[in-house]
């Protein structure tokens, strides 16, 4: 029964989430919902359910359609990473929310080249599976842009579905993309932009600035397009100095320990990644020099949304980070590969989820979100 | 190619000019000379460079080079290259972060894991004495097998939440003395007993003569698969070490913790003049080596380089290094020679 409940706890999250186009409707929706737990009513829930996200009749009918088939579906990152499992397990919540509800199987496969981003083992994997006839693949990936439309060309003429996660999207034209749905974050408005933009109005325009850069490639590319959006309203909050972390906190770490030991003065350090940010937050504590408290000291923001980072956030090392949405992409990676798949239905080319600047005064829903995402058990 | 590391009568008590050209005959001399021309000319362009605080900071930096380049140097020596010391950092500071998540006492945990780098390392010399696989894909073997061994037990999320007080110090994320870090004199006090070793014990002619030319060193009675044995378990245990103290520094066990060391750790010690082909390298090459990187790394950071130039400069500089050295050696042996002919 405890488990039973459990399972449609998910199942009214994941309403909430997907559905939530409209503010108004979400927070009735929640309301109701939080309402019918503490009462734990089975038919008020199956009210509830049928005024978010259809009845008992219509759950059938797809149901019938599906007829228990099961869906051979391929996931593979640049790299391991804890933000990718993040991705993973909003995947695997969607998976067992869609077999509860409508009766499909997952026959579901992880993998990421050993190397960071290495592009021809991540390419051979792809190719693998096409050649095993799976239903769908979904990439994200440090390839080239026109290299990979190759890749993905040969996979449909296989009758292998792409779809692309985590991607920034909005770097390419549309209509050469083949992938046929891009579900991600632009991370030139969403997250670039929203780093500079938080920096600014904590500083009040003003200060100096350091950059941990990641990897020379599309991400790196296209969030700093747009924190340079968000920093061309503020002339006096200067980049006084960016230099490479490769994504890793051990270079990181020493860059920043060397920039912050040429000059201390400064007010804050965006890391590309969270695990830079963090190597940035470790390297201001190492000096003796001052994180940032609210009104003073040194800020340091990242992007990912990671629980690692959250609880660091709660210790009050790093100051914030761009929660990109990973348990969202993958929840919704899941849905476009089922409405597509089974159903035919044409998802938007471009699916970019919502994504937050999260600090110590809202940080307690996202790490309760991911950890709600990292409890799901695999597929 | 080689240098006589015992002096000849020709060398000694010829005054200053030969005492010098002995001295840049030593291994890493030549690229130990540049830095100490280079350093006050970058400090021009910036001053920074030069202050107490970034100094102390490049050395709480280099030690985490210099320890397992002092393992790759003693194998490189005994005719050898250990490809795996970059994995076993990671999977060294993985053991021992999962083993304090478990509750096991720190020190017990710290020893477990050098232990196992120590293990490894005897494996790699094993494959590679008694399999008689060839040490260059023995080690890169191991690469790829300890890596993957870190990967399949992280599940690609890294080990965390292990941190107590006494770990900061241990990976140099507080100060000691003055602005120096506790690695700064594990490393200093591992460069000083290994020195002593080699000096002090037949083991330093051991290692040379296994590298020079094994066969000739067991017709004069030495066992070249214990030496190399020897070599590769010390390569292990001290990239453990190192690895041990990073999972200190990093907080967090990464599953690509340390990939990449090995090549930096090959170009330190190939800087401080110890040779490929086996027979010659000194630990104090290996400082300046490692010395060297980690200013050009800070040079880069400080004077705010355009990172997409990072690799091509770090390249040229090791190129550079290498090239001087050689040119050192070969100036070395050219004034003993016109000495012998005297």
């Amino acid at each position: 029964m405890a488990d039973n409940d459990k399972t449609e706890g998910s199942n009214g999250l994941s309403r909430r989430r997907l559905l939530g186009t409209g503010v108004a409707g979400t927070a009735v929706g929640a309301t109701m919902l939080s309402g019918i737990f503490n009462a734990s009513h089975a038919l008020a829930q199956e009210a509830a359910t049928s005024l978010i996200w259809g009845d008992a009749a219509w759950r059938k009918t797809v149901t019938d359609i599906v007829a228990g088939r099961t869906l051979t579906v391929g996931f593979t990152g640049p790299a391991a990473s804890e933000f990718y499992d993040e991705i993973e397990h909003g995947a695997f919540a969607q998976m067992r929310a869609y077999s509860d509800m409508f009766g499909v199987k997952w026959n579901w496969t992880y993998a990421s080249p050993q190397e960071h981003q290495d592009i021809n083992d991540q390419v051979n994997t792809i190719e693998a599976w096409v050649t095993n006839r799976y239903d769908a693949v979904l990439v994200c990936t440090a390839g080239d842009f026109e290299s990979m439309q190759n890749v993905y060309a040969k996979a449909e003429a296989a009758g292998t579905r792409v779809f692309q996660f985590n991607m920034p999207a909005e770097l390419w034209p549309e209509d050469q993309n083949r992938a046929i749905s891009n579900i991600g974050y632009n991370n030139t408005m969403q997250a670039g932009y929203l780093a500079g933009r938080y920096i600014a109005e904590k500083l009040g325009g003003k200060g100096k600035m350091l950059l941990i850069w990641g990897l020379p490639g599309h991400w790196s590319t296209a969030r700093r397009k747009g924190l340079d959006i968000a920093l061309a309203e503020y002339p006096e909050l200067q980049i006084v100095g960016e230099q490479r972390g490769d994504y890793v906190r051990d270079k990181a770490l020493n860059a920043a320990m060397n920039l912050l030991q040429r000059d201390p003065n400064i007010n804050a350090i965006y890391g590309e990644n969270e695990e830079m940010a963090l190597g940035a937050s470790q390297a201001i504590q190492a000096l003796g020099l001052k994180p940032w408290d609210g009104t003073d000291g040194i800020i340091t923001i990242g992007a990912d949304g990671l629980k690692s980072g959250y609880e660091s956030i709660q210790q009050g090392q790093m100051t914030a980070t761009v929660s990109v949405g990973a348990v969202d992409q993958g929840r919704q990676s899941i849905d476009t590969i089922f409405w597509n798949l089974i159903f035919g239905q044409v998802p938007p080319k471009v699916f970019n989820v919502r994504t937050q600047v999260v600090d110590k005064s809202n940080v307690e829903e996202p790490l309760a979100y991911v950890n709600w995402a990292l409890s799901v058990p695999k597929v | 190619m080689r240098t006589r590391e015992v002096p000849t009568p020709s060398d000694t008590g010829f005054g200053a000019t030969e005492t010098f050209r002995r001295l840049i005959g030593r291994p890493g001399a030549g690229i130990f000379l540049f830095l100490v021309c280079f350093l006050p000319i970058l400090s021009l362009f910036a001053p920074q460079m030069l202050q107490e605080g970034n100094l102390a900071g490049i050395l709480n930096q280099m030690v985490f080079i210099l320890i397992p380049t002092l393992g790759m140097t003693i194998v490189i020596i005994s005719g050898g290259i250990d490809l795996s010391v970059g994995s076993v950092i990671g999977l060294s500071g993985g053991v021992a972060a999962f083993l304090l998540t478990v509750g096991v006492p720190m020190p017990v945990a710290i020893l477990l894991a050098i232990i196992s780098g120590a293990m490894i390392g005897a494996i790699n010399g094993l494959v590679i004495t008694r399999l008689k696989v060839p040490d260059f894909v023995a080690t890169l073997a191991m690469m790829g097998v300890a890596r993957g061994i870190l990967y399949v037990w992280t599940n690609g999320i890294p080990f965390r939440d292990y941190m107590g007080d006494a770990y900061y110090i241990i990976g140099g994320l507080r100060m000691i003395v003055g602005k120096l870090t506790l690695p700064v004199f594990v490393a200093l006090a591992l460069l000083l007993i290994l020195t002593f070793l080699l000096r002090r014990t037949h083991l330093g002619a051991h290692f040379r003569a296994t590298g020079s030319n094994a066969e000739a060193a067991k017709l004069s009675g030495i066992r070249p698969d214990r030496i190399k044995m020897l070599a590769y378990i010390a390569s292990g245990a001290l990239a453990a070490v190192t690895g041990v103290m990073l999972a200190g520094r990093l907080t967090t066990v990464h599953p690509a913790m340390g990939s990449g060391y090995e090549l930096e750790t090959i170009a330190a010690a190939v800087m401080g003049g110890a040779a490929l082909s086996g027979g010659r390298g000194s630990f104090w090459g290996a400082l300046v080596g490692a010395l060297t990187l980690t200013v050009i790394q800070n040079a880069i950071n400080i004077l705010n380089i355009e990172s997409t130039w990072e690799n091509v400069i770090i390249g040229s500089i090791i190129l550079f290094a290498v090239l001087i050295d050689r040119a050192a050696m070969a100036l070395s042996r050219g004034g003993s020679r016109r000495n012998a002919s005297n």
